[in-house]
């Protein structure tokens, strides 16, 4: 008797679950094929046909949370370049490498990671575009030499690059009402840095009890954007610099072995935070934000935590420092130009064409800035040259970046300003750290070289990581330190040779 | 029957190790809560541990305030279930023969299923015979594959060679066929196995997140598992270029909305296992054949 129910039950089970997926859209195949018949008769689509005009380009970009079907940005494109995306979500490097051999009609994909350029190119599934590039010579020219060359190979360009914005992402940043409590200035030097640390633990200037003071903390890594180089190094300690016409390693200059002997004496006067070794980017905003940190690395886009350190304490100043000064006076600090991204057509695609267009017209002056910010006035305002959004009609545009097909890094960036002063905070601290940095700012140089073969990429990788590993540990134990000259010997060992080698070898003839 | 005292020093023993593995399981998942529903400003400093701090809903209206959410959902439960449904029915009717010692080129079979276990073909051709059975951007793309798991099917088959040959014969003897033999004496009989393995079914096609990733572009079939990853995403990145999304509205911690995400997967789950629980207990044969 109960079993008969049972049974009933499970079959019931199963008739509902087999019926909630026919109810849901596109659910099976016949109901997907209902959706598309459904599609072409939409007025709106059917009067775009009759007008001939509207390309359509098929686009493959990364998953996200919001409707690019139904988004502004995209009906915004359609309007003013008479384009017609077909979004399409998910371009994870195997799923791009199985669409392609498998010859799927995608008409653009974007795609980040280059070491996949370089097979496509030799596997011949994606069309070079130099013949119309050549069309458009203000696409040709937005983007410098060194740019189309990353993107080109045996002389051709496969892809149409797109360059990061010219702005500063990671510094040093302080509290300034702890500086006006002791008296002193900014920091300018490393040993300033010092000594102002030394008081922050010494005079608990925030009051917030001694023992709890952080003079300063960092994520448990080896990037030092604005303080290694004033010790003469890149942004991290095994960065490339240019010296007397070559790229040489960061690790075997006198100033590495001078940052690791800095940072060990910190950690070991209890200057720098205990935990850094296991710290990662949350725990250590965690700290900032609880009043704790006196000083820290960190971006601008930390405004929960500015909001929280104003929450917990309304007196809190939190600055970006300037780039900390050599022991010649000069300052330098790296910015995050260099190719971000870039697009590529399928062999399947007969729209090479039409993609390159749309490129060219997304560049084009007259429709760039309204693609990305909307209408002076509307969208946006214009206050003391930086760009403002107006909100909430600028929420338009949240989404917007996923439709650009390229982009060039030095006109976005203004531009880019009214989206990070969607958030008071973000746009403060955004703001501070590029008027305190943006004149030293550089391009680091290996953001344009080009990626290597899969054995020096991996090598890459790999020395990294032991890299940081070894670094760290020198930091907090003086015994490692002493083990300096050992770990070049051992770097260069490891691959570092073949990597300078490798660098060279592009920075020569490039 | 008394117990001894070393019994009851066993039991307590036992009883206190497992108590301390529950709480080594149960606080994280707390922790896991508490900073989800915690206001920002708590979280943000680090400061929530087992208890909330402030109370707050934005991180939850943030994951499943979008129509997608639940397209999501509805996909992951269809093909959770369906896909379990269907598992099971493939798995016995593959398992059930099997189990015969009399199936003509019985080793043979069971050789060329754990084949399968040990080789594969790997991505591309998966990938490739998806494509060509024109299911890319189809819910079957992501029950299909899975349908038979050779490690569930020995499971089964494993079970059903258990059971009593004498019912089978006995059934025989009364005249029932091979399916009614099946349907009305094995099937009963294997209640714990095939809740079992319904419920190794369900974990894998609710966790399943790889088959999506490959055969799925179209946003109303992204099942429930890749839909939470974006927000993860974005949540993760609030100034990433893509994700700048209307930040005021969400008074959440990043972290917040994080773990309201993991709870949201989770709580399928957490239903789903004392529900079936019961089955695993029963339908003991023990009894079954008298003399």
């Amino acid at each position: 008797m109960s079993g008969m129910r049972k049974k009933q039950w499970i079959a019931a089970c199963m008739a509902a679950a087999l019926i909630m997926g026919g109810c849901q859209p596109g659910g099976s195949g016949e109901t997907a094929q209902t959706q598309e018949a459904g599609a072409q008769q939409d007025p709106v689509q059917a009067q775009d046909d009759r007008e001939g005009e509207a390309v359509s380009l098929k686009y493959l970009h990364v998953s996200e949370s919001f409707d690019p079907e139904t988004d502004y940005t995209r009906e915004l494109i359609r309007d003013l370049l008479n384009v017609d995306i077909i979004p399409e979500m998910g371009n994870e490097d195997d799923k791009v490498n199985l669409i392609l051999s498998s010859g799927q009609d995608y008409d653009m994909i974007k795609l980040t990671n280059r070491n996949l350029l370089i097979s496509y190119v030799e596997n011949d599934v994606i069309w070079p575009l130099d013949e119309y590039i050549d069309q458009y010579p203000d696409l040709k020219n937005a983007f410098t030499e060194d740019e189309w060359a990353t993107v080109t190979f045996d002389g051709k360009i496969y892809a149409i690059p797109e360059t990061n914005t010219d702005d500063v992402e990671w510094g040093f940043s302080i509290r300034q009402d702890w500086l006006e409590a002791l008296g002193e200035e900014m920091p300018s030097t490393p040993d300033d840095l010092y000594r102002v640390l030394k008081r922050f633990k010494e005079e608990d200037p925030g009051n917030v009890g001694k023992e709890n003071v952080i003079p300063l903390t960092m994520e448990g890594d080896v990037k030092f954007n604005g303080l290694a180089q004033a010790f003469g190094l890149g942004q991290s300690i095994d960065d490339y610099i240019e010296k007397d016409g070559k790229l040489v390693p960061g690790v075997e200059q006198e100033g590495a072995r001078e940052l690791v002997a800095f940072l060990n004496r910190l950690y070991a006067e209890g200057l720098l935070d205990a935990d850094y070794p296991s710290n990662t980017n949350e725990t250590m905003i965690s700290k900032v934000a609880a009043g704790y940190a006196g000083a820290c690395r960190m971006t601008p886009w930390e405004s929960a935590a500015l909001r929280t350190l104003r929450e917990n304490n309304p007196d809190a100043k939190l600055a970006f420092l300037e780039p900390f000064e050599t022991e010649d006076g000069s300052r330098s600090i790296a910015n995050r130009s260099g190719l971000k991204g870039f697009l590529i057509v399928p062999k399947a695609s007969d729209r090479a064409a039409e993609v390159v267009k749309y490129c060219n017209d997304f560049l084009a002056e007259e429709n760039f800035t309204r693609l990305i910010v909307g209408e002076e006035g509307v969208s946006y305002t214009v206050e003391d040259g930086k760009y403002m959004p107006i909100l909430p009609e600028f929420d338009k545009f949240n989404k917007g970046r996923w439709f650009y097909p390229t982009n060039v890094g030095e006109r976005y960036t203004p531009l880019f300003g009214a989206r990070a002063h969607k958030e008071a905070e973000m746009g403060e601290l955004w703001d501070d750290i590029n008027a305190k940095c943006g004149q030293y700012s550089y391009d680091p140089i290996l953001n344009y070289a080009p990626t290597m073969d899969g054995e020096t990429e991996a090598l890459k990788q790999s020395l990294s990581e032991w890299t940081k590993e070894k670094v760290i540990r020198m930091i907090i134990d003086p015994a490692e330190l002493e083990k300096f000259d050992s770990f070049v010997a051992e770097w260069k060992e490891r691959g570092g040779d073949q990597l300078t080698q490798a660098y060279n070898e592009w920075y020569q003839n490039r | 029957m008394k117990k001894s005292k070393g019994d009851r020093a066993l039991t307590l023993a036992c009883d206190l190790i497992l108590i301390l593995v529950a709480v080594v399981i149960i606080l994280p998942i707390l922790n896991l809560v508490a900073v989800s529903v915690s206001e920002q400003t708590p979280v943000i400093s680090g400061k929530v541990k087992f208890w909330p701090m402030g109370f707050q809903l934005d991180a939850y209206r943030y994951v499943m305030g979008s129509r997608q959410f639940f397209s999501s959902l509805s996909v992951s439960l269809f093909v959770t279930l369906a896909g379990s449904a269907l598992a099971v029915i493939c798995s016995v009717l593959v398992a059930y023969p099997l189990s015969k010692q009399n199936l003509p080129a019985r080793k043979a079979l069971l050789l060329a299923f754990l084949f399968t276990m040990m080789f594969n073909g790997g991505i591309i051709p998966s990938y490739l015979l998806i494509m060509r059975l024109n299911l890319i951007n189809s819910v079957w793309s992501l029950i299909l594959p899975q349908l038979v798991n050779v490690y569930n099917l020995l499971i089964v088959k494993n079970y059903m060679e258990a059971l009593p040959e004498s019912l089978v014969e006995a059934a025989k003897i009364d005249g029932a066929s091979q399916m009614r033999i099946l349907r009305s004496v094995v099937l009963p009989m294997a209640k714990p196995v095939l809740a079992t393995v319904f419920m190794f079914f369900v974990v894998t096609y609710w966790n399943s997140y790889f088959d999506a990733k490959m055969y799925i572009t179209e946003r109303e079939l992204m099942p429930i598992q890749q839909y939470l990853q974006t927000v993860i995403f974005e949540a993760q990145s609030p100034a990433g270029d893509y994700a700048l999304g209307p930040a005021e509205s969400v008074n959440a911690a990043s972290k917040s909305i994080v773990n309201a995400t993991v709870v949201c997967a989770m709580i399928p789950m957490v239903i789903l296992y004392p529900t079936l629980q019961r089955f695993f207990a029963k339908g003991a044969t023990a009894g079954a054949v008298k003399g």
